[in-house]
């Protein structure tokens, strides 16, 4: 809402009031229109959604419009017939920001599916789904004849601890006589969608009562349970699935990063020897030591030691990183070959210190490694931080080139397929036209210089004008028959 | 970004993630039965979309405006319009062209399937399904409409445009229960 101040004004109480403008205020609203398509008329309704329309939708008769605004928590039902007023018929407050709408309506007389419009009694059934978890389904009575809508309609809110993602009203219910709620009234039904757009659950639920009447709370939460879905391990209430059950997400074209990793075990499991010393240990009350061990025992201890050593070095087909855990459970011992766990972290957490750290290592095996093995959601994010380090020091292009140049080699068939790159990433193309421009005068240059240095080997210390000065000792190569 | 979409029409449903693959499941076996994706599906994220099940008409073939049935028509940030031939799998139809025209805002599809309205923040379209050209064009203001819906009885389009209100408040005492006065003028 823009306030515009024709003049400043000043308030004081207990004056006379007088007539004029004073504050103009210009707020952005949304209305609705009708347009019949075949006549070309048009009708317009007060609806002055403040902020715009979030959800707008026809009821199944077509005689009723539901809309709702973006940011208010308030659903608006209209009559649309020619007759009927322009304002709202009905004005719910909901508990929370709707995003999406169904409606339905039936003839209170009729039985469920009904859809007779010639009845003056009708009920209005309008589901509301929340921009965040959660929904709100409310029953209106209308009497046309009254010319007014139940000013108290029956409201039952959805609880759903996972993500709802869309519900509509279902024609052909597969509940049977008795549905999960204990309604009497199978035939009103919603179907719904909940989880993630990846790997949803979709599911059933009656909220019907017999004489119309209305459930008091829906939970799909007890319905994915009586479904047997799979429950995250997580605390009561908590919607997050667990690292391990976790489905594969892929990544949109704007998304970097996924879910934190797994905290990894890398303690490094005890042997059997060992296992069996502590037990003796623990047993004899006194602390085992190699002096009390026979020469056999110390014999099978280190032999057992040694195949542990061989079973956990063995080279695998593919290179695992740092850290991972193997088939049988056990965890690599840490190498420092590569720095991809770190990197990896740096980025997600936004540690420049870290990075920086990281970006410190000049060992061309490392740095090769850690960009070889850096995820492909990472590379252009990383690429970023190295063309914004670059610009701001250009003193320390020697290393970061080394990055660059190793990124680069590695991921060129991705950085292929990253759509509009060269706009992703205009300091990095801008850098390298620039050098790639410079670098084939700067090529001839080095050449001269080369050439110049070439001749004033012999006696660099002599000076140019000196002219040939002490020739350099002959090679003898001594010829064996 | 995406926006994440659903819609559910009877024992189906449509859902699109984040990385614009469109999902059509089957809501009584759990099953994802197709996965639809289009060429450079990550060159640009969907805005809206609109399925010619989900409505409550009655999508018949051989209806008078040529409809056809199952087609998922999907707005993109580039302005263009994917028709989606569900039964196929295939792009029936891309509508509008690329970076030209504006961003749709909704869609919606007419009872009999034969056309799609369009809505952006300039006016509302329509466009043929069977050949896509430019049927009409409605107006909506200067602000442009942000939602559409279709009247599955009557041929009657519900568009919720965005307008600016003016409001001037005579009397302050309206707002907050106090009144005011003019300042006072000063000559020199």
């Amino acid at each position: 809402m823009d306030v515009l101040a024709d003049h400043p004004a000043s308030i004081t109480p207990n004056s006379r009031p007088t007539p004029f403008p004073l504050i103009q205020i210009k707020k952005r609203s949304t209305s609705i229109k009708l347009v019949e398509l075949s006549r070309g008329s048009k009708r317009k309704l007060d609806a002055q959604l403040a902020g715009g329309a979030a959800a707008l939708c026809f009821s199944q008769c077509g005689q009723f419009l539901a809309a709702a605004a973006a940011g208010v928590r308030e659903v608006l039902v209209f009559d649309i017939h020619a007759d009927a007023s322009s304002q709202p018929l009905f004005v719910h407050a909901v508990g929370g920001v709707p995003r999406e709408l169904a409606m339905r309506s039936r003839s209170a007389s009729a039985g469920p599916g009904g859809d007779d419009a010639t009845d003056d009694s009708r009920l209005i059934d309008v589901l509301a789904i929340y921009q965040d978890s959660g929904g709100c389904l409310a029953r209106i009575s209308y009497a046309a004849a009254a010319g007014n809508g139940d000013m108290q309609p029956r409201v039952a809110e959805i609880d759903c601890a996972a993500p709802l993602l869309c519900g509509s009203f279902s024609k052909n219910s597969r509940l049977g006589a008795a549905s999960p709620t204990g309604a009497a009234n199978p035939k009103d039904c919603i179907r719904f969608a909940v989880g993630s757009y990846t790997s949803p659950y979709f599911g059933e639920v009656s909220f019907g009562l017999s004489g119309d009447g209305l459930v008091a709370a829906l939970s799909l939460e007890n319905e994915r349970d009586a479904a047997g879905f799979e429950k995250s391990s997580g605390a009561a209430g908590s919607s997050a699935p667990s690292a391990g059950t976790a489905p594969a997400a892929i990544l949109g074209p704007n998304d970097l990063g996924g879910k934190k990793r797994p905290s990894v075990d890398l303690e490094v499991p005890d042997s059997a020897a060992n296992k069996k010393g502590k037990a003796a240990a623990s047993a004899g009350g006194a602390p085992a030591g190699d002096a009390e061990l026979t020469l056999e025992q110390r014999l099978a201890t280190l032999s057992s030691s040694m195949d542990d050593l061989e079973q956990r070095y063995t080279p695998s087909a593919q290179p695992r990183s740092s850290g991972q855990v193997t088939a049988q459970g056990q965890s690599q011992a840490p190498t420092a070959d590569s720095l991809v766990v770190l990197v990896d972290q740096a980025l997600q957490t936004g540690d420049d210190a870290l990075l920086e750290q990281c970006l410190g290592c000049d060992d061309e095996d490392v740095v090769d490694t850690t960009a070889r093995r850096l995820p492909a959601a990472r590379v252009v994010l990383l690429l970023r931080r190295l063309v914004s380090k670059f610009e701001k020091r250009p003193s320390r292009s020697q290393l970061l080139t080394r990055w660059l140049a190793s990124i680069l080699r590695h991921h060129t068939a991705f950085l292929f397929s990253v759509p509009d790159l060269s706009f992703q990433l205009p300091g990095l193309s801008q850098m390298l036209e620039s050098r790639l421009g410079t670098y084939v005068p700067l090529a001839g240059l080095g050449g001269r210089l080369d050439l110049l240095m070439a001749q004033l080997s012999p006696g660099v210390g002599a000076g140019a004008g000196a002219g040939r000065g002490v020739a350099a000792a002959p090679n003898v190569y001594v010829e064996e028959d | 970004m995406s926006v994440n979409l659903g819609c559910l029409a009877g024992a189906r449903a449509l859902l699109c993630g984040s990385d614009n693959r469109v999902s059509l499941y089957d809501a009584d076996t759990q099953k994802r039965q197709r996965v639809f994706v289009e060429k450079n599906h990550l060159s640009h994220s969907y805005t809206c979309f609109a399925w010619s099940a989900a409505g409550g008409g009655t999508g018949k073939r051989g209806t008078g405006d040529g409809g056809v049935d199952d087609l998922l028509a999907v707005g993109c940030s580039d302005g263009t319009i994917i028709v989606w031939n569900l039964v196929t799998g295939t792009v029936d139809r891309v509508l509008g062209v690329s970076n030209e025209t504006p961003v749709s805002t909704d869609l919606a599809f007419s009872n009999g399937k034969g056309s799609l309205f369009v809505s952006s923040q300039s006016s509302v379209l329509q466009y043929s399904i069977k050949d896509g050209a430019l049927m009409q064009t409605l107006k909506a203001g200067k602000r442009g409409a942000l939602k559409l819906a279709m009247n599955p009885k009557a041929n009657v389009l519900a568009i919720a445009r965005s307008v600016a209100i003016h409001q001037f408040l005579r009397h302050l005492a309206c707002l907050c229960g106090c009144a005011c006065r003019p300042p006072r003028l000063h000559y020199t």
